[in-house]
């Protein structure tokens, strides 16, 4: 990475990808900063303004059905989803990774043991093992937090695994180990820089993930409590009035939306920049190489 | 002017190298349902260095010459057989293998894939220090430049990636890289193959002055005739995992006894083609 983003030295890849970090951090921003700039607190019931429509005076998005402000819950529920999901990647970053590691470093029986896990693993669809695990551990954001780790790790340690065996071969880790570097140096040090990039996409991707996970099991109910602002229980709750005050459910969906696509959508930029096989670094590099011919065919008349 | 002595493994350098009776087979086809076929990579090779001396193991590719190395360096265990350092076998396990890392270090055919990219030089080549404990850490610094003097690398490169370097400056800071935890005997697989023909004679002529101030022992891999010729003192030929002939390097390029010898001797170019009818068989 060559400066930031505004400094680069070749335009800015897409504008797209400017817009889903411009949303990220918004927010992120938001979420920090709930307590100061909600307007009302997000569980004051005001019962004689119940339901009405965004743009009501004082309530800039409406009213839910309590009475209580539709914007300060959405606020208030920026800062709990991304701070879950932000949560929630990190541990299962590094329980995946670490088991990825292990498992395509050390290879043979350790090897077949946690490959077979992860395949009865993924099995289950993601969202159905992590409402049996929520079923199982009980109601509550550590639970949930557990509930979503465990659920979530073999999405890092297969494709983890799938790098590592590649790179075990290559000459700088055998070059480590005739060194004398204990096998969890060479995992950590050699091996572990060399595949950030997978992991920072995978992350991107999964944070995502986690934040639709965390909507849908709090649109079930089996989130956190219910008086706890969350996107996925205004949802909920806000289904039961879709034909008569449609922000309720709208709203909500549409932050849920906003994140995960701008999540997914950095987690693709960030593959693009680092994979030197994908479409944008292939035409990046052709360009270059024309550049590159072009000076040389300029330069040789004024030999 | 006081220098940092670069190498302090002069009293334990030129170790006697024996190899006895390796034998290393691979699985080939293993696919879950397929039985997989045993395949010998190298089987029953022999052969002893004297300290202080070169020795070139010669041999086309598949013919196991790489195995030979990674098994002398501990990176693959062999299925029977030994290697000794001055008569101490060094295939131990656990924390007695880290001490035989000191003994035997290894330098690889291409330098690019050798040096994880992600490293700046003078971590590459102060790694070993670091963790073989060779010095307090504030000196770390002081023999790694020392080092890298000694290799023919400009101080000011520990602070550079591996990718900003030519092949033959790579070449020396993985040769650099090896030194540091002052091996008695380098494994070099292929260390000039991958590179320009002109850089190969400076990495050569680096690695024979080495060997003069160190007074090390090299074992030199390589698929042709024409570097090992002239700076090994003993020669042995692989062919399918055995040595297939052996010898003073003169003596078999005049008188080669095996077939696969006699053909590698004439693919090497003759500087005189009389040379060449002359010399029988």
């Amino acid at each position: 990475m060559n400066g930031f983003l505004w400094r680069r030295s070749t335009p800015l890849p897409n504008i797209i990808v400017v817009f889903a970090i411009t949303i990220m951090i918004a927010f992120a921003v938001i979420g920090l900063l709930a307590p100061w700039i909600a307007p009302h607190p997000p569980n004051a019931q005001t019962l004689m303004m119940r339901l009405r429509p965004p743009g009501t005076e004082g309530y800039l998005l409406g009213t839910d059905q309590l009475g209580r402000d539709v914007l300060s819950r959405l606020i208030h529920g920026a800062r709990i989803s991304l701070a879950i999901g932000v949560i929630v990647m990190l541990l299962t970053a590094m329980l995946g990774v670490a088991i990825g590691l292990i498992s395509g470093y050390f290879g043979g029986v350790v090897d077949a043991v946690i490959m077979r896990i992860v395949d009865i693993w993924l099995a289950f669809p993601f969202l159905v093992l992590a409402i049996a695990l929520v079923a199982v551990l009980g109601q509550g954001v550590d639970k949930l937090v557990i509930a979503l780790v465990l659920s979530g790790w073999p999405g890092f340690a297969r494709p983890v695994r799938g790098e590592v065996l590649q790179l075990r071969e290559r000459e700088y880790t055998l070059s480590a180990r005739a060194l004398g570097v204990s096998p969890f140096g060479v995992m950590f040090k050699h091996l572990l820089p060399n595949i950030m990039p997978t992991i920072l996409v995978l992350s991107a991707i999964d944070l995502g993930y986690n934040i639709l996970a965390l909507a849908s099991l709090s649109f079930l109910g089996l989130g956190m409590g219910a008086e706890t602002a969350t996107w996925g229980g205004m949802l909920a709750s806000g289904r039961n009035y879709v034909a008569t005050a449609w922000w309720l459910a709208a709203l909500p969906g549409i932050a849920i939306f906003l994140v995960v696509m701008s999540s997914n959508l950095i987690g693709d930029w960030i593959r693009d920049r680092y994979d030197p096989r994908s479409p944008f670094r292939v035409a990046k590099n052709q360009a270059i190489a024309e550049a590159r011919a072009r000076a040389a065919a300029s330069a040789k008349p004024a030999l | 002017m006081s220098r940092q002595q670069p190498y302090g493994g002069g009293a334990r350098a030129g170790a006697l190298l024996e190899v006895q009776n390796l034998t290393k087979s691979f699985r080939v086809g293993s696919e879950t349902f397929a039985r997989s076929e045993a395949v010998k990579a190298v089987d029953d090779v022999s052969f002893r260095i004297e300290p202080g001396s070169t020795m070139g193991l010669v041999g086309e590719s598949g013919s196991g010459k790489s195995t030979v190395a990674r098994m002398i360096t501990r990176l693959i265990r062999p299925d029977s057989g030994d290697v000794l350092v001055d008569g101490r076998s060094i295939l131990g396990r656990g924390i007695v293998s880290k001490s035989f890392a000191r003994q035997v270090q290894i330098v690889f055919q291409d330098p690019t894939s050798s040096l994880n990219p992600r490293w700046k030089v003078g971590n590459l080549i102060g790694e070993g220090i670091l963790v073989h404990r060779l010095c307090p850490r504030p000196e770390v610094r002081k023999r790694v430049v020392a080092l890298a003097e000694r290799c023919g690398l400009a101080a000011d490169s520990l602070d550079r990636y591996p990718h900003e370097f030519s092949g033959g400056q790579r070449q020396r800071i993985a040769i650099a890289r090896a030194l540091a935890v002052e091996p008695s005997v380098l494994v070099l697989d292929e260390p000039v193959s991958a590179l320009d023909v002109s850089v190969q004679a400076q990495i050569l002529v680096l690695l024979q002055e080495l060997q003069r101030s160190f007074g090390l022992t090299y074992l030199l891999i390589a698929h042709d005739l024409a570097v090992v010729e002239r700076f090994c003192d003993h020669i042995a030929v692989m062919r399918h995992g055995k040595i297939v002939e052996a010898g003073d390097p003169g003596e078999i390029h005049r008188n080669p006894q095996h077939p696969y010898t006699r053909s590698l001797v004439e693919a090497h170019p003759v500087p005189d083609p009389h040379l060449r009818k002359r010399a029988p068989g």
